[in-house]
């Protein structure tokens, strides 16, 4: 299975028959520490260890990383042959053949990269955050479980695998908002997450059935060689001609949405918050809502046929970011902040698929990965120093307390605006950014420029609410409490030490990546992972833009941060002011446009009416009423009386042998007559 | 060649003879040297009926010629028959085939382990007594005999000895009163049909001219022919079916089955309510789908109507009891209505549905024994432990033989994938293609009726707690477990291979 067609790199020279396992190692380790953690928290009666479930989970991640970077080294930097292991067979029913495999190319050693480096990251977080948590080991194998789950997501090679990740992230996703399950909210968060989730996974096998009955296969080789002679194949819906591909990608689009918590299917990602900052910044910002961005570029043959489907992702896309870039500005609670932060970006992500930029997608999530991921490690060395506080109203004035805390923070927020100097040098965010933007507007199409116009929008609302909030925890005069404020202090080492590869991440990714994920050597650097090239090649007619459309999103970005500053540093009443005289639509946007409430009205409600109606009505009084139980009590009060026929005495018995006998007789000669 | 046909007669039908000796042996032995022969006895005739199951076990794997008997010299020679028949006389008598053979190493088996139910009773002198294993030796004798009738009169020898032999085993604990009183009904009752089936014999006999399988069957053809049936072999019919009924426990000549099976010792409720059931129903198939298949019209409404009556009432009846002896007569009349369900799709299944029959009544064989096999162990502070109350707390203090319990529970609520459950589907199923789909929807409800009885027997073992200080007795016994061992295999096993029942 292990053949090297490409270069002899380095790397597999290095490795040499030991490639295989390597390889297998960066995936299965997680779980190896997951299921040792379970162990070490006291299962079977062993005694538990709270220290040995913390080492053990790290070192198993840590050396998962490792073997990671050595994959991404082998395929992703030098070259290496891409080679896809097939571990077991899983599901064999006539043509329906789902293997285990780990499918290592371009895109999934890139993934593979990120997720188990925040990840290794995120484990050494945990140790200082959780410090005095009951659940230690619980969450150090939650925290493994989901790594592995993430893995095997990313690795697979058919979408029976891919939604086999999918719903191993869901349930772990489920499993850490709902960690603190003492705390009503956490309960209700989680299980809004798993519910809105399978609204979007309802979506995703549909489409899996659709591409299994269209392909007859669901392996991701058969669909994409199969896929550009079903490019003019449509399904006859109510009068219409409906393209076969365009409705399986929407489809499949259902699923993403709901995982990565795009407009419609996005209450849950705010509500997440309740878990544990680490799992928000892994899960919530860095790898699992990133998840539908990933499957688009993975299915990227697929949706490259289907136009009308990327029309719909650039829309939705454009109108995420927007929602969440301007629902952002009102939200008080730090983490909230950055959660809608996702949200936008994330859209950022899918109208740069939309507009087959599926690289720049894919740039956008790494570079994401890093600043988002910094900023959530951030935001939480910074509840930790205010004692729990979450609150940007009563924080304020950090910047002397927590200094490195601080200045992480602050490469997080210019990473996350955009900031750069064109042709020299910029922040992570700034590369990925441009690019998505440019390729958006070079595409041509009406959505294209719509996505630029809003994207450019959303760039400046970026900078100005992650200005909001840097200067709202860390500048002006402090709002806590005075004993809190005094006590405010930096974070532990363990805390501040794995900030440091994501905050060099957050400067230089951007710088280091652009020219093999985005540029020139994309082709070369994706290796036939992704499309590169797709429809109209937006990556290449960027550089037929006129310079002004280039240099627009960073100067939003920079009138965006200038805005924040002077706003709410120099004038800190102007925000309330403002906030007092929009009045109902400032309270709509703080409510994240009352989409809840909405829901709750249109969905919850009614839906509840009819389980009660059903549980009443239908189970208590028609069911118990006249059903099974009452007819239970018939049974029960016939069982009384036949039981009195045994009376014990023999001329009883003898009688009802008689009986019969006699009823014999009568039978017999009622025959005879025939 | 008169010497040698009595030879191979005597070794066509070795088991029969040897059992036979061993018996008598058994007498003797108990008259000479008392109380202390009753381990060896029992143990003696253990092994007779194993050996006896393994030449059943053989001859029905090679199958002997009608007529014939397998003569060592030429087991696999077509031409062993040759000059080797069987007597005349015995021929009119009695069968040995494949379905006789087979009967036969079921109830030879049936009759070895409900021995083994009895070993841990040996030690009590109340019923550890040297004549237990004579009588069951005896009446699996009797039932032998009844299974490879080809005369109406062997069947009525057949069935007086193993009834004579059964009614004394029923007595058996003379000092308790219940003992006693069952024995008492059981005769009383034993003996009025015994009455009836005998009279009905004689006039089969007036209406058919012989008593023979043959005869019957050749009068049975003529009236079939269009002479009409002559009212004697109807009625006859009806009353040997009456009689039969009787054994199996069927409506309304079931009222026997809750006092006996209270009233006797527990061992003896095994062997009662396991083996003689099999041999009834093979004389039933055997006469219903042979001789008095023409008649199908006369004997099918009525079993129909016994079917559902024995149903109904053992369902209701059940519900309520908490004695557990009790309440397995009940479910024993539930599940005899099943099987006469079964009996009911003969005249439009074939005569091979028969088998399936038989493999119902076993399948309730294994399991029933495997219930009062517990049953007969079990012991609260001395005490047998017969009521639900005492059942409290067996899953925490046995969990081994209350798990086999649960087991044998379920199967007969007929819960899948265990055997009940298939044999209950295979029995209904055949009823729905032979058109009688009332019966089928009946034996659903009486199986759902029923379930909650045993599904109370299984929440007291498991989730009732046993008074303070009033937990059971421990058991343990080798015998006992390797009984309850297998019979629980047969039932959980038997999913690996159900088509011996879809065939």
């Amino acid at each position: 299975m292990h053949e090297i067609v490409g270069n002899a790199t380095f790397v597999a020279e290095l490795l040499g028959p030991l490639s295989p396992f390597v390889d297998v190692a960066a995936v299965f380790l997680p779980l190896l520490g997951a299921a040792l953690a379970t162990l070490a928290g006291g299962l079977w009666g062993l005694p538990r260890n709270d220290r040995a479930a913390q080492t053990l989970t790290c070192l198993a991640m840590v050396a998962s990383a490792l073997a990671s970077a050595l994959i991404f080294a082998d395929i992703a930097v030098e070259g290496g042959a891409a080679r896809t292991h097939v571990l077991a067979p899983w599901i064999q029913v006539g043509a329906l053949q789902s293997f285990w495999t780990l499918r290592l190319d371009a895109l999934s050693s890139v993934m593979l990269m990120v997720v188990t480096g925040v990840s290794a990251m995120v484990h050494l977080y945990a140790l200082g955050y959780m410090r005095h948590d009951r659940g230690i080991p619980r969450f150090m194998a939650y925290l493994s479980l989901f790594t592995f789950g993430m893995l095997m997501l990313v690795t697979a090679d058919d979408l029976i695998q891919l939604f086999f990740g999918w719903e191993a992230v869901g349930v772990c996703s489920y499993l850490l908002i709902g960690f603190w399950y003492e705390k009503p909210r956490a309960s209700a968060a989680a299980v809004k997450a798993f519910v809105v989730n399978r609204i979007g996974d309802f979506g995703f096998i549909l489409g899996i059935f659709g591409c299994f009955a269209l392909f007859r296969s669901v392996a991701f080789g058969s669909l994409f060689s199969a896929a550009p002679d079903l490019e003019s194949a449509t399904y006859a819906l109510g009068g219409l001609d409906v393209p076969v591909l365009t409705v399986l990608c929407l489809l499949l689009f259902v699923g993403a949405m709901g995982k990565s918590a795009q407009l419609g299917l996005h209450v849950w990602l705010p509500d997440a918050m309740e878990g544990p900052t680490p799992v928000s910044a892994l899960i919530h910002a860095a790898t699992m809502v990133t998840a539908g961005v990933f499957m688009v570029a993975r299915l990227s043959p697929l949706f490259e046929h289907a136009p009308g489907a990327l029309a719909v992702v650039t829309v939705v896309g454009a109108l995420t970011a927007l929602f969440a870039g301007v629902v952002a500005l009102a939200q008080t609670d730090i983490k909230r902040v950055i959660a809608y932060s996702t949200m936008s970006q994330l859209g950022y992500m899918f109208f740069a698929a939309g507009v087959a930029a599926y690289p720049a997608a894919i740039f956008h999530l790494m570079t994401h990965a890093f600043f988002k991921a910094l900023l959530f490690l951030g935001a939480g060395a910074v509840i930790h120093a205010l004692a729990g506080e979450q609150d940007l109203r009563r924080m304020g004035g950090l910047a002397r307390k927590t200094p490195v805390t601080y200045v992480l923070m602050a490469i997080g927020s210019l990473a996350l605006a955009g900031i750069g100097v064109p042709g020299v040098f910029g922040f992570a965010g700034f590369y990925s950014k441009d690019v998505i933007l440019e390729a958006a507007l070079a595409q041509g199409s009406g959505v294209g420029v719509f996505a630029y116009g809003v994207g450019v929008l959303v760039a400046g609302l970026t900078a100005l609410y992650i200005g909001r909030l840097f200067v709202l925890t860390f500048h002006g005069k402090p709002r806590t409490d005075e004993a809190v404020f005094a006590h405010a202090h930096e974070a532990s080492w363990v805390m501040l030490v794995p900030l440091v590869p994501l905050a060099l991440g957050a400067v230089f990714a951007g710088f280091w990546g652009e020219a093999s994920f985005v540029g020139e050597g994309r082709a070369a650097f994706w290796a036939g992972s992704l499309v590169t090239g797709g429809a109209g090649d937006p990556l290449s007619a960027t550089h037929h833009l006129a310079p002004i459309w280039t240099l627009l999103p960073v100067a939003a970005g920079v009138g965006g941060l200038v805005v924040a500053f002077v706003v709410y540093g120099l004038f800190p009443r102007f925000p309330g002011w403002v906030a007092a005289h929009l009045g109902r639509v400032y309270v709509g946007v703080a409510n994240a446009f009352c989409v809840d409430a909405l829901y709750d009205a249109m969905f919850v409600r009614p839906l509840r009416a009819l389980g009660m109606f059903c549980r009443e009505t239908g189970d208590d009084r028609w069911i118990d009423g006249y059903g099974p139980p009452a007819l239970a009590r018939v049974a029960l009060r016939w069982g009384q009386r036949v039981r009195t026929w045994q009376t014990g005495y023999i001329y009883h018995y003898v009688f009802a042998v008689v009986t019969g006998l006699v009823a014999a007789l009568v039978f017999v000669w009622s025959t005879l007559s025939r | 060649m008169m010497e040698g046909a009595v030879i191979h007669t005597l070794m066509a039908f070795a088991p029969e003879a040897v059992l036979a000796v061993v018996a008598l042996f058994l007498l003797v032995l108990g008259a000479v040297i008392g109380h202390r022969s009753a381990a060896l006895g029992t143990g003696l005739a253990v092994a007779v009926l194993l050996l006896g199951a393994g030449v059943s076990a053989f001859l029905l794997m090679h199958p002997v010629p009608e007529g014939c008997f397998a003569v060592p010299s030429g087991w696999f020679d077509d031409s062993y028959c040759e000059g080797q028949m069987l007597p005349g006389f015995v021929r009119s008598m009695l069968v040995n085939d494949s379905f006789a053979n087979f009967s036969k190493l079921v109830l030879l088996l049936g009759a070895a382990g409900s021995l083994l139910v009895f070993w841990p009773s040996l030690k009590r002198t109340d019923l550890g007594k040297p004549e237990y294993p004579v009588l069951v030796l005896l009446a699996t004798l009797g039932m032998m005999v009844m299974v490879s009738a080809q005369n109406l009169l062997a069947l009525y020898v057949g069935l007086e000895l193993q009834s004579l032999s059964l009614y004394i085993l029923v007595t058996l604990e003379r000092d308790r009163p219940t003992s006693g009183e069952a024995g008492m009904k059981y005769f009383v009752m034993g003996a009025v049909t015994s009455g009836i089936l005998l009279y009905g014999l004689s006039l089969i006999y007036g209406a058919a001219g012989g008593l023979g399988f043959a005869d019957i069957a050749k009068a049975a053809a003529a009236g079939d022919a269009g002479e009409g049936f002559p009212l004697g072999l109807r009625v006859g019919l009806l009353f040997l079916v009456a009689g039969l009924a009787f054994k199996v426990a069927a409506v309304p000549f079931h009222m026997w089955v809750p006092d006996v099976y209270e009233g006797a010792p527990t061992p003896v409720t095994a062997f009662v309510a396991a083996v003689p059931k099999v041999a009834a129903f093979v004389v039933l198939v055997r006469l219903l789908t042979g001789p008095f298949a023409p008649l199908a019209d006369v004997w099918g409404p009525p079993v129909q109507v016994m079917a559902v009556a024995s149903m109904a009432l053992g369902a209701l009846a059940g519900m309520t009891q908490t004695n557990l002896k009790r309440l397995m007569g009940y479910s024993a009349i539930v599940h005899a209505g099943v099987a006469l369900v079964g009996l009911a799709s003969l005249p439009q299944q074939g005569p091979a549905f028969g088998n399936v029959v038989l493999i119902y009544v076993i399948i309730y064989a294994v399991t029933v024994l495997g219930v009062f096999g517990i049953l007969a162990g079990l012991k609260r502070q001395g005490r047998p432990a017969e009521t639900l109350d005492d059942l409290a707390g067996f899953g925490r203090s046995h969990p081994l033989w209350a798990a086999a319990f649960a087991i044998f529970l379920f199967s007969l609520a007929g819960v899948p994938p265990l055997a009940g459950f298939f044999a209950k589907y295979v029995v209904f199923a055949a009823a729905v293609e032979a058109h009688q789909t009332y019966l089928a929807v009946m034996g659903v409800l009486a199986s759902l009726v029923s379930a909650r009885y045993y599904l109370r027997v299984v929440r007291a073992i498991y989730f009732d707690e046993a008074a303070p200080g009033a937990t059971l007795d421990p058991l343990r016994s080798v015998p006992l477990g390797l009984v309850t061992a297998l019979a629980a295999l047969a039932v959980v096993a038997f999913v690996i291979h159900p088509a011996i029942l879809i065939r």
